[in-house]
């Protein structure tokens, strides 16, 4: 009798304390915006002051987060934890110095627990270096996606001594520096520089550009030590290099033909340079044998090539995209003038420059859905498009009052940032792989 | 002890007892007449439902009304405009009556004759339907004229004798979805919890993109999460932090007070 009775009692009190269940669904993102986080700063000395500010500065470029910098005493209770809730910040970033490094904590401030923790090692003398580090190994934990923080923009520069006797120099500057606090000079030599491109060897970063000389255009090769070695010197000119995705093969352009085995030509002409290993031999093949200019070539996906070239309908210049498997050239663009395609297999897009209204605007195509998309509509003409590692952003140059400028198009925000100032005349740029250790000039 | 009892058992007791049956007898099958077969001209029933403050709304499940077709000016101008068609539908259902007419005049004849002398009437009988015929030729070859002026001078009015048709209007529309006052409350629960969601969630762009955070929340009497489990974490910890940060600092309507809530953020 008890057992029944204990037994319809306990029925009871479930069926009265039942909570009813809601289920939606889908909650869909409706607004976005910038969320704060907090970095404490444990033990604060003047390099910490100065990392934290680089750190902060890096994740605000992203336009995804707010940052704000507090010095802590010591790491704090659980409810002082808490207390940093109350005050806006979801999460937290402790940063304590050390002698060999830096040491981050990241907590969720409602739980008080701690996510994620790691020590970042000095690498260098450069204290932009280590907070671009730091923010590479945070910012994986934040987002899931890996950082870019620690990569390097090229580009050419025009120098002027007292308003005459223009040259044009090879730079390199973080990419995230709005300010040129870290421009550096790569090349200076007393001629006209252009087009400088990055190399895919991870472990040895180096710039290809091409450098005019009184009997042609001529490709040099630089390291991060300033040693130049010419690496193409034909007759005409020898520009605008593609490194394939393994970094072992190239194609770039010439305007005359290398060997009396070729054809002559007298347009740009893009060739592929390779290491045959059946014959062990470099082979250098011709892939464009038409009348008009083909330039811009860029690697594509599945060995596949893209490129700009005028021997189109309309006699302007019109994205092509060529497959190295059967040897055919396919249009991408034919109804108009476009340039400077820029591909990044993160995200498996292509950027070009089109005239829209008479002004050079940034398209993208979807390789995937192959639909094309037009980025921006400002009145700026906009060319040498390039990616940044991450597939977010997209640094170009763009004409201002007569002068050209680097900005950067940020493609989450579709905000454009410039990162260079408005009396400087920058182009030419290019963003620069994910290298093992962050290009800086010795 | 029975024995005893009915040793003890008085006769008035013994009457009293009968009389108890016998009434109780009647009045049972009259109750039973009453309930069962008898339910007179003004016969109500009434039947109250309440489950749980569930309202029960009886629906007609199909229901028929007769509407008159509304003629437009424009409506009688196309008519008037298909003049020639119409005039021929017209005349055919004026022969047509008229032929009708006839029928029902030979039948009269016919039983009129029926009622005298079999033959004799017969006999009479096809005169006149002979006579009947003869005219109904005869005016056939006059008529046409006249009818066709009658029905023009009669055709602005003729539209609303054959618009007023009665039609069958279905009030249930068979792409609708009907739902009980239950579902109801809970559709509006999920829409006002989502609209207050999507409000106070704002998380940065471009996060988890393809991904999914589902969350189970627990909401107290004063509209606050009191206690928040994720299921499936999106793996972005800026993306589920997004979300718990949401979930503590806003306020849920009243209409989930208590409740547990399960939300899947992509």
């Amino acid at each position: 009798m008890k057992k029944i009775f204990c037994t319809l009692a306990l029925c009871v009190t479930l069926a009265v304390h039942a909570v009813e269940q809601v289920a939606l669904e889908e909650v869909n993102a409706r607004q976005f915006k910038k969320m704060s986080i907090l970095i404490g700063l444990l033990k604060a000395d003047k390099d910490a002051t100065v990392v934290s500010e680089q750190v902060k500065k890096d994740l605000e470029f992203t336009g995804q987060f707010s940052v704000d910098i507090e010095t802590v005493d010591a790491l704090s209770s659980k409810n002082q934890v808490r207390q940093w809730f109350e005050k806006g910040y979801p999460l937290v970033v402790y940063l304590q110095p050390s002698s060999s490094g830096y040491e981050w904590h990241l907590y969720d401030t409602t739980t008080a627990n701690m996510i994620n923790g790691k020590k970042v090692a000095k690498l260098g003398s450069s204290k932009r270096g280590w907070a671009h580090a730091l923010a590479d190994e945070l910012w994986p934990a934040l987002t899931g996606t890996p950082g870019f923080f620690s990569t390097k923009v090229v580009y050419g520069k025009e120098v002027c001594r007292r308003g005459r006797n223009c040259k044009k120099y090879i730079y390199i500057r973080d990419a995230t520096d709005t300010e040129g606090g870290s421009e550096e000079l790569l090349v200076a030599s007393p001629t006209i520089s252009v087009s400088p491109r990055w190399n895919r060897d991870l472990q040895n970063p180096m710039v290809l550009y091409s450098e005019y000389t009184k009997t042609n255009v001529r490709l040099i090769a630089v390291n991060m030590k300033g040693k130049r070695k010419v690496v193409s010197d034909f007759e005409g000119v020898n520009m605008q290099v593609s490194y394939s995705p393994e970094g072992k093969e190239v194609v770039y352009c010439l305007s005359r033909a290398p060997h009396a085995s070729h054809r002559p030509h007298l347009t740009s002409q893009l060739y592929h340079y390779f290491f045959d290993p059946y014959s062990q031999q470099a082979c250098f093949k011709r892939l464009t044998s038409n009348a008009g200019n083909n330039f811009a070539p860029c690697w594509g996906p599945d060995n596949t090539l893209f490129f700009a070239s005028d021997a189109s309908k309309n006699g302007q210049p019109n994205i092509c995209w060529y497959d190295f498997k059967n040897k055919k050239t396919a249009w991408l663009t034919q109804d108009g003038y476009a340039t400077s395609p820029s591909y990044n297999p993160s995200s498996n897009k292509l950027v070009y420059t089109k005239m829209v209204n008479k002004i050079m605007q940034l398209f993208e195509f979807d390789v995937t859905t192959q639909q094309h998309r037009q980025l921006t509509s400002d009145p700026s003409n906009k060319d040498d498009c390039s990616w940044s590692p991450c597939g977010n952003l997209i640094s170009y140059s763009a004409e201002v009052k007569g002068k050209s400028r680097l900005a950067v198009f940020n493609l989450l925000t579709k905000e454009q940032l410039f990162i260079t100032s408005e009396g400087e005349d920058c182009s030419y740029p290019s963003w620069s792989p994910k290298y093992a250790q962050m290009p800086v000039i010795a | 002890m029975l024995l005893w009892q009915r040793i003890g058992w008085p006769k008035r007791y013994t009457f009293l007892s009968k009389l108890l049956l016998l009434s109780a007898l009647g009045h049972s099958t009259l109750l039973f007449f009453i309930l069962f077969f008898y339910k007179g001209e003004n016969f109500t029933y009434s039947l109250n439902l309440d489950a749980q403050d569930m309202t029960v709304l009886f629906l007609p499940f199909q229901k028929t009304v007769a509407t008159q077709k509304i003629v437009t000016t424009a409506q009688v101008a196309g008519n008037a405009k298909s003049g020639s068609s119409r005039l021929k539908v017209i005349n055919s259902s004026n022969k047509s009556a008229k032929n009708k007419n006839t029928k029902t005049k030979n039948k009269n004849a016919l039983e009129k004759a029926l009622a005298k002398t079999p033959e004799t009437a017969l006999a009479q009988a096809e005169e006149k339907k002979g006579k009947n015929k003869k005219a109904d030729v005869a005016k056939k070859i006059d008529e046409p004229k006249s009818e066709e002026k009658i029905v023009a001078q009669q055709e602005p009015a003729q539209p609303k004798e054959e618009t007023i048709k009665p039609e069958v209007v279905d009030l249930f529309d068979e792409e609708a979805v009907y739902v009980g006052q239950q579902d109801l409350n809970a559709l509006e629960l999920r829409q006002e919890l989502l609209q207050e969601i999507e409000q106070a969630w704002r998380p940065p762009v471009g996060l988890a993109t393809n991904k999914i955070c589902k969350v189970r929340v627990l909401v107290d009497w004063k509209g606050k999460a009191e206690d928040i489990v994720f299921e499936e974490s999106s793996q972005i910890v800026a993306f589920d932090a997004s979300v718990r940060h949401a979930l503590l600092t806003m306020q849920f309507p009243k209409s989930s007070y208590g409740k547990e809530l399960i939300l899947p953020f992509h």
